[in-house]
């Protein structure tokens, strides 16, 4: 599990922001918050660290995409049955 | 220790689910932060006091850490129904944590204390105030050289100043001192040796300007993250700005920075050293700034805060061992990272801000490593301009104004006083009105020789054996616990008070338990990392039979007096907390009933600010702090009536102490001439390191989602829900070399103590070979007793961060 925090730049031209913002309304791995102005907050739930890495690089490519900050990281990789594991431990 | 009845309801609540919606949140929450541009933006004005839809709202400070956010409190039918971020507050403009907006939570846990509790034949037993009153005065009464209070960084400060005033003033005894010894006593140290005076001199301000961020073992963005979000909003404006981290280990600080140079624990003070010698033998320090305004010191034999003087050619010889290879070698930071730091405290151009807390004050040379990063800054110039500053953090929300401005620690008197100064102690007795000499010269027990005390058998020497506590939980954060905390249980003639909200690892072992108030259930003000004294009012009853700790000392206080000691009264025989209404008619505080029949907090918050002009840390009448959200010190009164506060103190186009020309001027310097001190301390190994039995370092350290030892944020659902249990994060390599996998039960043991809990391979932060990390929020897996009580020989504060361990696959039956 990777949870990332994402503030992305549209583009100045409106046409190319609205197509930016269409396609990432297209992608179920992303969130996205209220925009601001130009600016939208979004939240990216993948696999994994590299899947969240390969996902803001395609989000970067969209053309109506003028710039992504990556805000919030979840650094940890886990899974429920690791969890479900340490909390066996506390059951004993 | 046994686990609370919350907890237990709780401890299969986790899953997979819980903790992905629980890091949405936070990560939804950030990336907002920084979209809406909410700390950088103009806001609307928005009336602080506001009823809507039946929901009133009032400003307060938030509860949990130093960073001094103010929410907005909604509250009906008597309860806290909401939380929203104060856009009018200057420190959050509007953004909170995940940890804010949960706060109004923490007052709704199921087993909030609402009684007094008295230990009889090992069970506590419910009692009336009166009998709670009267146990604790008898106790004092027969020996009142023989009790000792131990508060908190999360006292009000009204709730601290009564309790610094009861102790010192009232019964002549300075056995007082606070939990946050044990997390920032370092950096009063290290503030009071290089200025003469506590506190940093910049404020959050530094954060908006400066170009480099250098975070000295510290973890903004998750124990500050809203001081965090503000530079990572600049960032994602498209400023410029580089991040450093100088860490143990990795955290999400470490995700956002440039850079992460990762040293091995306790050689900060080589890397401090190390870029104090490129500057000087590169010729890139400020000359001007260090001949006008520094002096040079050395440690001194006796130690001493003040040291010996030294030259600068001295000086010079002495950072002269600590090239970048021979700091490579101790640190583990490639010499090139070390010249990479020189250079940029070397530029001028650039503005350089340092940032740290427990990673450098939690350290037995805390002291030296606070003054070797506040040499660095002097010594390069990067100093007094907005992004150029030397800022430490605290942890507790009043750890500021409640510790080290009212002084509430075993040597100190209100307002940077010393009990050892005779002019300072007639200051305080002419304003308490107390008869001359009754304050004690010699400087009661800190912390760990005041549990230490407690926990020696009487016979023993012993001789402390009444400890109340108030608003913090040692049976959980003192290190060594064993020592300083378990052992009491075996001293049936010592008797522990603890002042309450929950059933904690503390109140297991007391005799008597106080039921207490808590934040917006009682009037209060706080003081911030920044300066910033914030006040709030009540807002909502306390259940039950639950009362302010200001109340219950004053109560204490008038039982003593009627007793009969002499020290409840002042040289004129008034009880020494008398309040008087507008009329002058006395009224009687120390009965619950009229408590608050006149503001007690604004009475003796204007009885304190008497004492805070000293030192130059002036405050404002108590009715400015009503209309603001805080105001940071000095707040000076300027000639159309009006109070204005100090952003950068010492630098003369801010400070009005500074004389005009002087462009900085360090006013209390401890040379007693304007000047700064920039300190020499050599790097030494630490009384404890990995070997032989024990070949890991462990640190300890908190958790996103909890706040210090749990107590309230493990009430909190959606928090104990996403972080319900504690771990040992661990190195791969070092997990496998000992055969132990993620989610093992392992034992964690050091020459103190040992405990069992889960492995997180790499975990959160990374840990580097031969390290082990494990959180302390968790009351059922306490790892304070592995750790070590040896501490700094001037803060007193204890190395949470460092101390031996060896770990091992428990064995399951």
């Amino acid at each position: 599990m990777s949870i990332s925090g994402i503030v992305i730049r549209l583009h100045r031209d409106s046409e190319l922001a609205r197509a930016g913002r269409a396609a990432l309304q297209t992608e179920p791995r992303i969130e996205l918050g209220t925009a601001t102005s130009d600016r939208i907050p979004a939240v990216l739930d993948t696999v994994d660290r590299d899947e969240s890495k390969r996902l803001v690089s395609w989000i970067e490519e969209l053309e109506g995409v003028a710039n992504v900050d990556v805000v919030f990281v979840s650094t940890e990789s886990d899974s429920a049955e690791l969890l479900q594991k340490r909390e066996s431990i506390h059951a004993d | 220790m046994p686990t609370s009845a919350h907890c237990d309801t709780n401890q299969n609540a986790v899953t997979a689910t819980d903790r992905r919606s629980f890091l949405k949140l936070a990560a939804m929450a950030a990336a907002t932060a920084v979209a809406t541009g909410a700390t950088s933006a103009t806001l609307d004005a928005a009336s602080s006091t506001s009823t809507e839809g039946g929901v009133s709202w009032n400003k307060a400070p938030c509860r949990f850490c130093g960073t001094g956010c103010h929410v907005q409190v909604g509250t009906q039918n008597g309860k806290v129904v909401a939380i929203a971020g104060d856009q009018l507050a200057d420190v959050n403009k509007g953004l909170l944590c995940v940890k804010g907006y949960h706060v109004g939570s923490i007052l709704y846990g199921k087993d909030r204390l609402t009684q007094p509790l008295l230990r009889k034949n090992g069970k506590l037993k419910p009692i009336s105030w009166d009998e709670a009153v009267a146990t604790i005065a008898k106790r004092i009464h027969a020996a009142p050289d023989r009790f000792a209070i131990y508060g908190s960084g999360q006292w009000t400060i009204p709730e601290g100043y009564v309790a610094q005033k009861f102790m010192k003033g009232g019964l002549g005894n300075n056995h007082i001192d606070p939990n946050a010894r044990l997390c920032m006593a370092s950096a009063v140290t290290g503030f009071i040796a290089t200025y003469g005076v506590d506190e940093p001199a910049g404020c959050y301000a530094d954060l908006d300007a400066c170009d480099v961020l250098i975070m000295w073992g510290n973890n903004p963005a998750e124990m500050h993250p809203v001081l965090f979000s503000r530079v990572i909003d600049r960032r994602s404006r498209g400023e410029e700005i580089t991040l450093i981290d100088i860490g143990t280990r990795r955290t999400r600080t470490t995700e956002h920075s440039q850079k992460f140079l990762n040293f091995k624990p306790h050689s900060d003070l080589a890397i401090a050293n190390g870029i104090a010698h490129l500057l000087i033998a590169n010729e890139t320090y400020d000359k001007s700034f260090v001949e006008k305004h520094c002096n040079f010191r050395a440690p001194s034999n006796p130690p001493s805060l003040k040291g010996q003087p030294i030259s600068f050619d001295e000086y010079k010889e002495m950072v002269r061992p600590y090239t970048p290879e021979y700091v490579e070698q101790i640190s583990g930071v490639p010499a090139a990272e070390i010249r990479y730091l020189a250079s940029l405290f070397g530029d001028r151009k650039r503005r350089i801000t340092s940032l740290w807390c427990m990673g450098m004050n939690q350290h037995t040379q805390g002291t030296a490593i606070n003054c070797l990063v506040h040499g660095l800054h002097l010594l390069s110039g990067h100093f007094g301009r907005p992004g150029d500053a030397p800022t430490s953090l605290t942890g507790q929300p009043s750890a500021c104004g409640t510790v080290r401005e009212v002084g509430t620690l075993a040597h100190a008197l209100p307002g940077g006083r010393l009990v050892a100064k005779a002019p300072h102690r007639k200051q305080a007795e002419d304003y308490w009105k107390l008869p001359l000499g009754r304050i004690n010269a010699k400087p009661g027990y800190h912390t760990v020789k005041m549990w230490n005390q407690f926990c020696t058998a009487t016979a023993a020497g012993g001789d402390i054996d009444t400890l109340w506590v108030q608003v913090t939980n040692p049976g959980q954060t003192l290190p060594n616990l064993h020592k300083l905390f378990n052992a009491k249980a075996q001293h049936p003639d010592k008797f522990l008070i603890v002042s309450e909200v929950y059933p904690t690892a503390t109140t297991e072992l007391a005799d008597l338990v106080l039921p207490a108030a808590m934040w917006v259930e009682k009037n209060g003000v706080y003081g911030n990392s920044e300066r910033r004294t914030q006040q709030w009012f009540k807002m909502v009853d306390p259940p039950g039979a639950a009362r302010d700790d200001c109340w219950q000392t004053i109560a204490v206080a008038h039982k003593l007096m009627q007793l009969g000691h002499e020290g409840m009264k002042d040289r004129d025989g008034n009880f020494i907390f008398r309040c008087l209404d507008k009329d002058g008619k006395e009224v009687p505080i120390w009965e619950w009933e009229h408590y608050y029949d006149v503001n007690v907090d604004e009475i003796l918050f204007e009885e304190y600010r008497q004492f805070t002009r000293l030192k130059h840390k002036d405050l404002a009448p108590y009715s400015e702090y009503v209309k603001t959200r805080g105001l940071r010190w000095p707040v000076v009164q300027q000639g159309d009536g009006s109070w204005r506060e100090t952003k950068f103190r010492f630098s003369e186009f801010d400070d009005s102490y500074v004389t005009r020309g002087q462009e900085f001027q360090f006013y209390h310097s401890s040379t007693n001439d304007d000047r700064a001190q920039i300190w020499f301390s050599p790097y030494v190994d630490p009384p404890e390191m990995p070997g032989g039995d024990f070949p890991l370092w462990l640190a300890t350290g908190r958790v996103l989602e909890h706040w210090h030892t749990g107590t309230m944020t493990r009430r909190v659902p959606q928090l104990d829900r996403a972080m319900p249990r504690a771990y040992a994060e661990m190195n791969p390599e070092d997990a496998a070399e000992l055969g132990i996998s993620d989610g093992d039960p392992v034992i964690v043991e050091s020459r103190r103590g040992s405990i069992k809990l889960p492995a997180w391979i790499n975990g959160r932060g990374n840990p580097p070979r031969g390290t082990v990390f494990v959180p302390f929020f968790d009351e059922t897996l306490l790892i304070n007793e592995v750790t070590f009580d040896a501490h700094d020989p001037f803060s007193k504060q204890p190395d949470y961060k460092k101390c031996a361990v060896r770990v091992r696959k428990a064995v399951e039956n």
